[in-house]
């Protein structure tokens, strides 16, 4: 154990001094993430928004006339609801980017200076923002005393309502069509998380093949020490780079992009050390067969490009042949538990893909011991 | 008893047989040079007596331990330099030899002072917090020499330690060689020099084709081949007279006459000559100019036995 530990100090004091690996470890997954999460999300389309206009008095009127008008300047389409409950739901659906419900009786409640529009904000920031800009012309026009004012009542500064004429709804939004219950930021989060984990796997397998092609190695099998006891060590320490890694990811997206991780860090630690040991397991595997550094790397890298585009990862709504394939990728399920943690799942939705990962994980670790002598051979 | 034993070794690769039943006793003390050609089988042997190959058949032993059954034992007697160099890049000089003797179990105070020691025997304390890649390839290769001594082993076994590096750097590391042997290690030391090997090994053993086809000390070989050593003598001017009785002399078994009034004789076995033919000159009026002796080297040696040159490979 001891010479694990020595392995994995060394290992890690190695990783600091390489720049580089740094670089693609923490700064080039941030910025993919930034320029797929946000580049994707940022597309210059109209704000969907649902609208349920309640009211039949004169402030129900102007509402409909100032949406109308909206409309026509092409930067909102918007889409008249029988009930509240449709904008809820169209919301909750992603049909919709931002819903407005002005209730029933709020020209009465308005004049009695207690009137409140619901709205129900989706998931997409710059949607959202958009939305409730286009609102606040509306509710300014309110406050500037011009509807009131066209109707001969004046509504007293002390009379507004605390927190203006607006209340948010709570709803739980269940994302878009495109990116299912999460919101592009959070898929690609979630997607290049799992990518470089699988990457940092491939770095443990090449520091491996290094002691090999660098002579390391054969001093190191002179050496009065069990060599898979030092093999583990540098897999400890990439295990650890791993979650470091993650941290890093997970923390610097939330509170910079705004991705909401959901609440459970241990399911995502879990994921996180399940996904890079089967990486690590998966890149000896591959280094047990192709055995020269670039050939480790170009074939992990093939295979961890494929198994992220067969997820989704790069691209989504591929049809249901490659989903199906994708099934079959480490990143899928890594995913799975991701995004399922994301949107507050319970635990019983939780549990199939943290069984189909631990067992992936179990027969990659199965396999490596099988292979791992080849690998150093 | 001897400190490495190899008795009856067999190593094949395929149909190959890269060592051919190997029998060979290394002493408490020696420097043991292992010379032959690239594919004689020395790398494959070093390999199975530091545990990096297993033997395909007889019995390797170090200080009394079978290198098949107690490798952990005999691992712990033993430094290997690698031919290759065998150090990490990203660490400094001082780091990379702390991290050997962690592995060799080297702790706190001990470990320092072993550090400390392995740099400083090698030359290398001023350079300790450098890193390799800033290094020459001389203070590389000595480097990855205080990375095998650090542990103070019993046997070192240096594989082609001096290869490609300068001058100053190749004497500095067979000066450490041979303080190594002074404070008490075996060495076995490979090299493609026939010149290093003369000049720091108390036995040499030869091998080509996976087979020992030599062993001994330099005057062994010598006699095993039945090489002679050579005197060359100048001379002002040419005597015939001179010439014969020289011939007639016991020790001289052949003369050969080159110009410029030189001649070139053979000396066959051991005993004293050198008066006898400053005699025979100065009988016949001749001043000697110049007199050199040569004695046969590893390289002719090798030839002989071998019927082509050590770098031929």
């Amino acid at each position: 154990m001891r010479t694990a530990m020595y392995s994995a100090g060394y290992e890690l004091l190695r990783m600091t001094r390489m720049r580089s690996v740094l670089l693609l470890l923490f700064v080039l997954p941030l910025l993919l993430i930034f320029l797929l999460g946000y580049g994707l999300d940022t597309t210059i389309r109209p704000v969907d928004v649902t609208v349920h206009v309640g009211d039949s008095g004169e402030l129900g009127e102007r509402s409909r006339e100032f949406f109308e008008a909206a409309a026509a300047g092409g930067f909102i389409q918007v889409k008249m609801a029988a009930s509240q409950a449709e904008v809820e739901e169209d919301v909750r659906a992603g049909a919709s980017d931002y819903g407005i419900a002005v209730p029933e009786g709020f020209t009465e409640q308005f004049m009695a200076g207690s009137g409140r529009i619901v709205t129900y904000p989706g998931k997409l920031t710059e949607q959202n923002l958009a939305a409730e800009t286009m609102l606040g012309k509306l509710t300014g026009q309110f406050e500037a005393g011009y509807l009131s004012a066209a109707m001969g009542v004046r509504v007293p500064e002390a009379e507004k309502p605390e927190g203006g004429y607006i209340q948010t709804g709570t709803i739980v939004a269940s994302g878009s069509a495109e990116f299912g219950p999460v919101s592009s930021l959070q898929y690609y989060a979630s997607a290049y998380l799992v990518m470089f984990l699988l990457f940092s796997g491939m770095a443990a397998a090449i520091s491996m093949i290094e002691e090999k092609e660098h002579g390391t190695l054969p001093r190191l099998q002179s050496l009065p020490l069990a060599l898979n006891a030092f093999l583990l060590g540098k897999f400890i320490a990439y295990i650890i780079i791993a979650v470091i890694q993650s941290a890093v990811i997970v923390l610097f997206t939330r509170y910079v992009y705004g991705v909401d991780w959901g609440g459970s860090y241990g399911v995502i630690l879990l994921t996180v050390l399940l996904t890079s040991l089967s990486a690590i397991c998966l890149a000896v595997i591959v280094a047990s067969v192709v055995r020269s550094r670039k050939a480790v790397e170009s074939v992990f890298s093939m295979v961890t490009v494929i198994m992220t585009f067969l997820s989704g990862g790069m691209m989504v709504g591929l049809g249901p042949v490659i989903e199906t394939a994708g099934r079959f990728t480490i990143n899928h399920w890594a995913n799975e538990l991701l995004k399922t943690v994301m949107t507050g799942g319970a635990w019983s939705e939780l549990q199939q893909p943290l069984l189909v990962l631990a067992a992936i994980t179990a027969s990659g670790v199965l396999l490596m011991l099988a292979r791992i002598r080849r690998a150093v051979a | 008893m001897a400190f490495v034993q190899f008795e009856e070794v067999v190593k094949t690769y395929g149909t190959a047989m890269s060592v051919n039943h190997l029998t060979l006793s290394i002493r408490e003390g020696e420097v043991f040079g292992l010379l032959g050609p690239n594919g004689a089988g020395k790398s494959t042997t070093i390999h199975m007596l530091a545990g990096l190959l297993k033997s395909d058949g007889g019995t390797i032993s170090v200080d009394g331990y079978n290198v098949a059954k107690r490798p952990l034992e005999v691992k712990r007697r033993i430094g290997l330099v690698p031919q290759e160099l065998a150090i990490y890049e990203h660490f400094t000089a001082r780091e990379n030899v702390a991290f050997f003797g962690r592995l060799y179990g080297l702790r706190g105070r001990e470990l320092k002072e072993r550090v400390e020691e392995a740099l400083d025997f090698t030359g290398l304390l001023s350079h300790d917090n450098g890193r390799p890649s800033a290094f020459s390839g001389g203070m590389k290769r000595r480097l990855n020499i205080a990375c095998a001594i650090m542990h103070r082993p019993k046997l070192i076994i240096m594989d082609e330690p001096t290869v490609g590096i300068d001058p100053q750097s190749r004497n500095h590391i067979l000066e450490s060689v041979r303080a190594l042997n002074r404070l008490g290690s075996t060495i076995i030391y490979t090299s493609h020099y026939m010149e290093e090997v003369e000049a720091i090994s108390t036995r040499v053993g030869i091998m080509d084709g996976g087979r020992l086809i030599a062993l001994g000390d330099k005057e062994e070989l010598r006699r095993l081949t039945g090489q002679e050593s050579k005197l060359i003598v100048q001379t002002d001017h040419s005597s015939e007279e001179a010439v014969a009785e020289i011939r007639r002399h016991p020790r001289v078994s052949s003369l050969r006459e080159l110009e410029g009034h030189t001649l070139e004789l053979g000396l066959s076995e051991a005993g004293t000559y050198l008066q006898d033919i400053l005699f025979i000159l100065g009988k016949h009026g001749l001043a000697l100019l110049k007199l050199t002796r040569e004695e046969p080297n590893l390289e002719s040696l090798f030839l002989q036995l071998t019927g082509r040159s050590l770098r031929d490979g």
